[in-house]
């Protein structure tokens, strides 16, 4: 600090009244004794009462609430609400990749590596943000091997129709319908939070869209319901008993129920905010 | 040492009641306060961010959040509990920007970013009035320049008129971090200042001459 920057200091500090009386004493000294100082403390104030005429900003428009937001309850457990939330997404997408994973898994064919690829992209699109969510990615895929055939039977009826979701429409976001918007801002909310940290600003901001983000729910929805959907580019998925093979079902009645909850928790977030 | 808090007034009174009643859930009450701040508000917001739109966003948010956490308002001063959550909300906004403070002083504004402010409406003659408004436009242009963490202490400070222990308060500084950049926020203006007069000065002395 340069000795002018000392000297503005203490001046500074003695405008505002903020200085002990010994402190006020010695710059009142330094006043008496210099003129410099005495023109700097001019200074200092024509810019303090300056900036003062500085506060007639206006308002755009009123800013008054149109309806009462939900309250934080004691405790800030908003933030812990996010938080379920967005481990409710991470399972929901999980709970898929893996359900789609165990469905076509076919080493070998083409048709079923452009689902996978597919699948792993729209869950990558579905849950931005959190590392967890992302880590979530490499241990779906290192299931794998878990099914391979003969422990599971599935079958890929029209293999060369397979890659048609991932040239045509890779994100299921038209199928989720009006969630759709209400859950990304969710999703990118919540890994806001979360990162937040430090301030008041935990909290993201509610309402105002964010990203493109497609909700874990609307994914889930739409990987979970194309294996029985009949049409031109699906998968048609014979179940044979045993083994693994009643994991997929499993799977996806899993990311189904997550995903209606992510649904549930973002139409009450909605409700708080409209 | 610190001055002395004025006595509460009949506004202070009014906006306590409004405080008590949007507590208990009366919006309209709490509608009152918002007409109340909402300029200083997005005039605290419109100068940290530099940017009309986001100022409207971080100042809807910040009332959003005032009604939200009214159970965390534990009395002193409504104004600057506001201020803080208003401060928050729009230093998180230059966090997820990631905007750096922009310490140059050639500037690099558009006119898009300069606030709606009305000319000062006083006694001075016309040539003071043109004085006052170039000093004002000289000292926005300033502001502006300023690092981001200086500007909203000076801001808060000298626009807003809140204390160091406020200030500390609402930014989480320890009060001498808000004196030195306060300090250096003013001796940043004050160059501002010399500038414009000795500008109008050599003006003068040209007027003279002829």
């Amino acid at each position: 600090m340069t000795p002018l920057e000392r000297l503005e200091e203490r001046l500074s500090a003695y405008l505002d009244g903020e200085l002990t009386a010994a402190e006020r004493s010695a710059v009142e000294a330094e006043l008496e004794a210099s003129a410099e100082v005495r023109e700097t403390l001019g200074d200092l104030r024509l810019v303090r009462s300056a900036l003062a005429t500085l506060d007639d900003v206006r308002a755009p428009r009123s800013f008054a609430l149109a309806a009462p937001p939900a309250r934080v309850p004691a405790g800030g457990s908003l933030v812990l609400m996010r938080r379920l939330e967005l481990f409710v997404r991470a399972g929901a997408a999980g709970a898929a990749l893996l359900f789609v994973v165990a469905v076509v898994h076919e080493p070998t064919s083409l048709a079923t590596g452009g689902v996978a690829d597919d699948a792993v992209l729209a869950f990558e699109a579905t849950a931005p943000g959190p590392e967890a969510l992302r880590a979530a990615d490499p241990a779906g895929l290192s299931v794998a091997p878990a099914f391979e055939p003969g422990t599971a039977t599935t079958e890929s009826v029209q293999p060369a129709m397979a890659p048609a979701p991932a040239n045509g429409a890779p994100l299921p976001a038209p199928s989720s319908g009006g969630g759709a918007g209400e859950g990304g801002v969710m999703g990118v909310a919540g890994a806001d939070g979360g990162l937040g940290g430090g301030t008041d600003g935990t909290m993201p901001a509610d309402g105002q869209p964010k990203g493109d983000a497609v909700p874990a729910g609307a994914d889930t929805f739409a990987t979970a319901a194309s294996p029985v959907d009949d049409g031109p580019g699906t998968i048609h998925v014979r179940e044979t008993s045993h083994g693994v093979g009643g994991a997929a079902p499993a799977l996806a009645t899993l990311a189904v129920l997550l995903g209606l909850l992510s649904v549930l928790l973002s139409l009450r977030h909605r409700e708080e905010h409209s | 040492m610190t001055i002395p808090r004025p006595a509460p007034t009949e506004a202070d009174a009014a906006i306590e009641a409004w405080v008590q009643r949007a507590r208990g859930g009366d919006l309209t009450a709490f509608n009152q306060l918002v007409l109340r701040y909402q300029d200083p508000v997005y005039g605290l917001t419109l100068r940290m961010l530099g940017a009309p739109q986001a100022a409207e966003d971080a100042t809807q948010e910040a009332f959003i959040r005032a009604w939200q956490r009214l159970e965390t308002f534990r009395g002193g001063s409504f104004k600057s509990w506001l201020f803080t959550i208003a401060a928050n909300q729009a230093r998180d906004e230059l966090r997820r920007r990631g905007r750096r403070p922009t310490t140059s002083l050639s500037g690099n504004n558009d006119d898009d970013d300069l606030p709606d402010i009305d000319p000062p409406d006083n006694d001075a003659t016309p040539l003071e009035q043109v004085e006052q408004a170039e000093l004002r436009g000289a000292l926005e242009a300033a502001l502006r320049t300023l690092p981001d963490d200086w500007r909203e202490i000076v801001v808060l400070s000298d626009i807003h008129g809140m204390d160091y222990r406020e200030i500390s308060d609402a930014t989480g500084l320890a009060l001498g971090t808000v004196k030195s950049r306060l300090s250096r926020a003013r001796g940043r203006l004050r160059e501002v200042i010399r500038s414009s007069r000795e500008l109008h000065e050599a003006a003068e002395r040209l007027g003279d001459r002829r």
